[in-house]
């Protein structure tokens, strides 16, 4: 297990929102090096408000929002959209749709090809490097968004609803490779769900948004509410 | 017979080398720059910018006859000249597509509103220089010939102008294609990443219309709208990968601009038909077999 002490992300009494208005108030958390969070709520609470800010696409309105170790810029932050926004326009092989999740950031072509590699055997894809991205199963193209934020070699992940959508048992696999990633290569992880079992079963920390605010949880706490997030989320 | 075929073709040659070039750089740099166009899927734009830019060539047109009209000082003479020049029309035609470049630049809020923006462009620009020039036969003439296509009359000052487009959007490509592909096939992920989404669509839009905006002055809408999109659908029907299509859609472009603009130099190969828009029917013709193969494969 790696060490989980260095801070990643502290947050202190901060709000966020959109043009002066706040859609979230009084967020304390700090997520640490190592750690696997969930951020769950009902839809329009404002999970997509504090991933924004996590990605550094939204300024506090109040408080402070730091970011620490690795992780004072954008080059060890790796990110799974919820949904590939492009449609099939222009044709892609799974091995250069990865290799674009290193666009801004000045790689070698031999560390390009070593984090390439790594990326596509963590993620069980070497035997689909060829194929067409867009001939893919949902979970197929799913794996390979993750492996498209692994080519950064990133200190922590962000991945948005990265198991929507998705049968059961491929979900299990997906968040099965997410957990592996936390606990053997060390990655923090932040995962947007509205699967409470995932919660329950894989993360360290939850993030429960709910009414403005965010009740951050630990694993010990999450038994006595599950019952309660069950229904909300 | 023989130093017949020779003098004819050194004759030819003389007179549509400037044409034949023209062709060849229009072609190679909307083969590269349309690649963005179609990965965002907003073909259209293409054609909107082509008639806003038909509309600043009608504009300039309109300016330069109230300016004959109006003149009285031998200083409203010399400013008469520039506003008949090449140059002031190419201005005109650049500024334009810019203006409506920038108008569309990004998806717009919804797909609807978007589309609307372009769809109101198209019409107004088209419209809009028909009905500027509708009383003077003519600048009339002139914008008609723009609509349908044109390369006669290219002169080597304009190819030095295309020649340094062209580099310039080699250059860039070569050196930014990844972002360039990235920002446009998936702007969320980009700008996760640190990427500055806004100034890269911007910085695209602008580079867009002065590319649209040349082509437009020398070679008109069709050929321009053409060479914009259609050989980028002929390389994504065959190529497996984004930089295949990059590297493609110029070659296709730049072999069937070159096969048709040979008939007009060999002597005995001339077709009769305009050269731009025959060249457009290839690139057209050769479209449907490929889809077929994409299809299939």
């Amino acid at each position: 297990m790696p060490q989980q002490n260095s801070i990643v992300v502290n947050a202190t009494d901060l709000a966020l929102g959109y043009a002066r208005k706040a859609i979230l108030r009084n967020i304390n958390l700090s997520i640490h090096d190592g750690q696997f969070w969930f951020v769950v709520g009902k839809n329009g609470t404002g999970k997509t408000t504090l991933i924004r800010a996590l990605l550094r696409q939204l300024s506090p309105l109040e408080g402070t929002l730091e970011f620490g170790g690795d992780f004072t810029d954008h080059s060890k932050l790796g990110f799974v959209p919820q949904f590939n926004q492009s449609d099939d326009t222009l044709p892609t092989t799974v091995e250069e749709f990865i290799s674009l999740g290193s666009v801004g950031l000045r790689y070698t072509k031999a560390e390009l090809r070593s984090n390439l590699q790594y990326a596509i055997e963590r993620m069980h894809l070497e035997d689909l490097t060829k194929h067409s991205y867009w001939s893919l199963s949902g979970g197929q193209q799913q794996r390979v968004r993750i492996a498209r934020a692994l080519v950064r070699r990133p200190q922590v992940i962000i991945a948005d609803e990265p198991t929507s959508g998705l049968d059961v048992d491929i979900q299990r696999v997906l968040l099965q490779q997410l957990l592996e990633l936390n606990q053997q290569d060390g990655i923090t992880l932040i995962v947007v769900s509205h699967n409470w079992a995932a919660v329950e079963k894989y993360g360290t920390h939850c993030a429960y948004v709910k009414d403005d605010s965010i009740q951050v949880l630990q694993s010990e706490e999450f038994s006595a509410l599950s019952e309660l997030f069950g229904e909300a989320v | 017979m023989e130093s017949s075929f020779y003098e004819d073709l050194a004759f030819n040659w003389s007179l549509y080398k400037n044409m034949f070039v023209q062709g060849l750089l229009i072609a190679l740099t909307l083969a590269i720059v349309g690649v963005p166009v179609v990965a965002r899927n907003q073909i259209f734009k293409g054609a909107a910018i082509s008639s806003a830019s038909t509309l600043g060539i009608a504009i300039a047109l309109m300016i330069a006859q109230y300016s004959t009209v109006h003149h009285h000082t031998p200083d409203d003479i010399h400013a008469d000249e520039w506003l008949h020049s090449d140059a002031f029309k190419t201005l005109m035609a650049v500024t334009t597509a810019i203006i409506a470049s920038l108008v569309v630049v990004g998806r717009g809020k919804t797909r609807n509103s978007y589309e609307a923006r372009i769809g109101w462009i198209f019409l107004f620009s088209t419209v809009g220089a028909n009905l500027l020039v509708a009383n003077s036969p003519h600048s009339l003439e002139e914008i008609h010939r723009v609509h349908s296509s044109s390369i006669l009359g290219a002169v080597q000052s304009e190819n030095v102008l295309l020649t340094v487009v062209a580099l310039v959007t080699v250059g860039l490509f070569i050196k930014t294609w990844r972002t360039q592909m990235l920002v446009a096939t998936d702007p969320e992920m980009a700008g996760a990443v640190g990427i500055k989404n806004s100034r890269w669509q911007w910085g695209y839009a602008i580079w867009l219309a002065v590319c649209i905006g040349f082509s437009i002055r020398f070679s008109g809408v069709i050929f321009t709208f053409g060479m914009l999109v259609l050989p980028v659908f002929v390389a994504r029907s065959i190529c497996r990968s984004m930089c295949g299509v990059l590297l493609v859609s110029p070659v296709i472009a730049v072999a069937c601009t070159l096969l048709v603009f040979m008939g007009e130099l060999i002597p005995g190969w001339s077709t009769g038909f305009p050269s731009e828009q025959l060249t457009i029917f290839l690139v057209a013709v050769l479209l449907i077999p490929t889809t077929l193969f994409r299809r299939n494969r």
